[in-house]
């Protein structure tokens, strides 16, 4: 692969490759007033915002995102390239990065996809414990067997699920009387029960019995894994499979 | 000064075609999706447009045959993109194709994960372009001499994609999480977390943050220099120089993340092929779009 067309050393510090169009920033606001108003539409609806800090962190973030595309359009090279290129491809290139960038403000990737929110450990987060959880079988012959739902479940990316299992499994693990958690262990029963059918179906000599659902919430900055105890939350029961 | 890839001949656009609908391939065919028939209905959400489709019609999609459908007609229409064969519909085909099955794998989340996204936006980008090209053509318009060709407003659109993602991560660090991701023992927490997410996770490393403080230590030294390269990847379109650091950087630390953190973006790794030139077009007078 050759590499011969760049940029020369300390281009891009040249004063004189950089210059201000108003009117370029003037339409650029235009863009991102209309990028945040759809942001806001897509998070709240039709309702007013409220002046709050989320929206003030919004509106900082997609300044900065601004400030990036002012600062791109107004360096020469950048903007030549992008006035030699045919409108209808220019135009294809203004509406993806809108996109992207709506995307990123409206912060709700389940409903943008396929254009998420690129948040990628961008918050704080240093709790004081850790919480996981994990599945114990007994198959018919009676042994104990540990099942990983990130080899049956393979096309589900592992991070996803572990997200999505700690959302019902912190529900489920709440106070006895609180609604949330009979709909959590709901929802525990239905995702160990699609376990089971899986693992039944991978290991038909030796299907599961029984399966439980652990939690484990280790103050890591105190104990060695080893010694956090396990909460069984939910546990089912499998049917004998049907005679064949 | 010239951008990069600004004289991009047609074979560097069809390598990189042939590169982003390959790892396309890649992932549908090792992407045992028709597993998704045991997820129960309590359990799954609908994602993107998909939450537009009435429930009895979304329903539909779960359904094993389905799902063997979609992944053979997907993999059928990437093979014949690859191929360079009926690229008008075999492309629109593809994306279409493997918009939903992304869309389907991430019914069953708690987040969205960020698997294979960018090379979704590569292959939406040299479809749409493919018909932009075609649209000039039938209207008889001229691209002008001295601009890029064709094949370089395609690959250097890709690149910029690449970079502002890049650089959203790095401003939504910096406005959300700046002093605190740093200061705090954030990174450590995530790795231990990502470590203990699965009974058997790819890189183990992240078990020993505990014990070994020294790695943690690495861990936070390192992330602001990598977002700092995140919110400077916008000079990967001017700087040789720049691309080449990059790479020193942002290689290792994905490759380091797949070991301590158990995240690897192997997919959109290969869009660094954009960060090469990719040869030059002789500049002939009229280049076909099509290529």
């Amino acid at each position: 692969m050759a590499e011969s067309v760049s940029a020369r050393r300390g281009a891009l510090l040249k004063a004189s490759d950089w210059n201000f169009e108003w009117r370029t920033i003037g339409r650029l606001l235009g863009v991102w007033a209309l990028c945040v108003i759809v942001a806001l539409v897509l998070r709240r609806g039709l309702s007013l915002p409220t002046p709050n800090r989320p929206l003030a962190v919004m509106l900082v973030e997609s300044s900065v995102l601004l400030c990036y595309f002012i600062a791109l359009l107004s360096y020469g090279p950048a903007r030549a390239w992008l006035r030699a290129i045919p409108s209808p491809h220019r135009t294809v290139l203004a509406v993806f990065f809108f996109a992207l960038a709506t995307g990123q403000l409206t912060l709700d990737s389940r409903r943008t996809f396929p254009f998420p929110a690129w948040t990628m450990y961008g918050r704080k987060e240093a709790p004081q414990t850790l919480e996981y959880y994990r599945y114990h079988g007994v198959d018919r012959l009676g042994r104990r067997v540990e099942v990983d739902p990130a080899k049956l479940f393979q096309f589900v990316n592992v991070a996803e699920i572990d997200s999505r299992v700690k959302g019902f499994g912190r529900q489920a693990s709440l106070p006895p009387g609180n609604p949330k958690r009979e709909v959590a262990r709901a929802q525990v029963r239905d995702w160990l029960g699609a376990l089971a059918a899986v693992y039944n179906l991978r290991h038909p000599d030796a299907p599961l019995r029984s399966l439980e659902f652990i939690r484990y919430n280790w103050e890591f900055r105190r104990f060695p894994a080893s010694q956090v105890p396990p909460e069984s939350l939910v546990r089912i029961e499998l049917p004998e499979p049907a005679a064949r | 000064m010239k951008l990069l890839h600004y004289d991009a001949p047609p074979s560097a656009l069809r390598l990189v075609r042939i590169v982003v609908f390959s790892v396309w391939f890649l992932r549908v065919a090792f992407k045992p999706l028709h597993d998704l028939v045991f997820i129960p209905p309590s359990l799954y959400q609908a994602v993107g447009v998909l939450q537009l489709l009435p429930p009895q019609l979304e329903a539909l999609l779960h359904h094993s045959r389905f799902l063997y459908g979609l992944k053979v007609v997907t993999l059928l229409s990437i093979a014949l993109v690859i191929a360079g064969v009926g690229l008008r519909y075999t492309m629109v085909a593809a994306c279409i194709c493997a918009t939903l099955f992304a869309s389907l794998w991430r019914g069953f989340a708690g987040h969205i994960d960020h698997e294979s996204v960018l090379i979704l936006y590569a292959g939406y980008l040299m479809t749409i372009f493919l018909f932009a090209d075609r649209w000039l053509e039938a209207k008889g318009q001229r691209r002008s001499p001295d601009g890029p060709t064709p094949a370089g407003v395609q690959l250097l659109s890709i690149l910029a994609v690449l970079c502002f993602v890049y650089t959203m991560v790095g401003v939504f660090r910096t406005v959300r999480g700046t002093p605190g991701v740093y200061t705090s023992d954030s990174l450590m927490f995530w790795a231990l977390r990502n470590a203990y997410e699965t009974v058997d996770p790819t890189g183990h490393f992240g078990k020993y943050v505990i014990d070994y403080p020294i790695l943690g230590q690495m861990l936070r030294a390192g992330y602001p220099v990598i977002t700092l390269f995140e919110l400077t990847a916008f000079c990967a379109l001017f700087s040789r120089w720049y691309r080449y650091v990059f790479l020193v950087v942002m290689v290792p630390f994905h490759i380091l993340s797949l070991f301590v953190l158990d995240v690897f973006f192997w997919e959109n790794m290969a869009l660094y092929i954009l960060f090469f030139e990719l040869g030059r077009s002789d500049r002939e007078p009229k280049i076909s779009p099509a290529q």
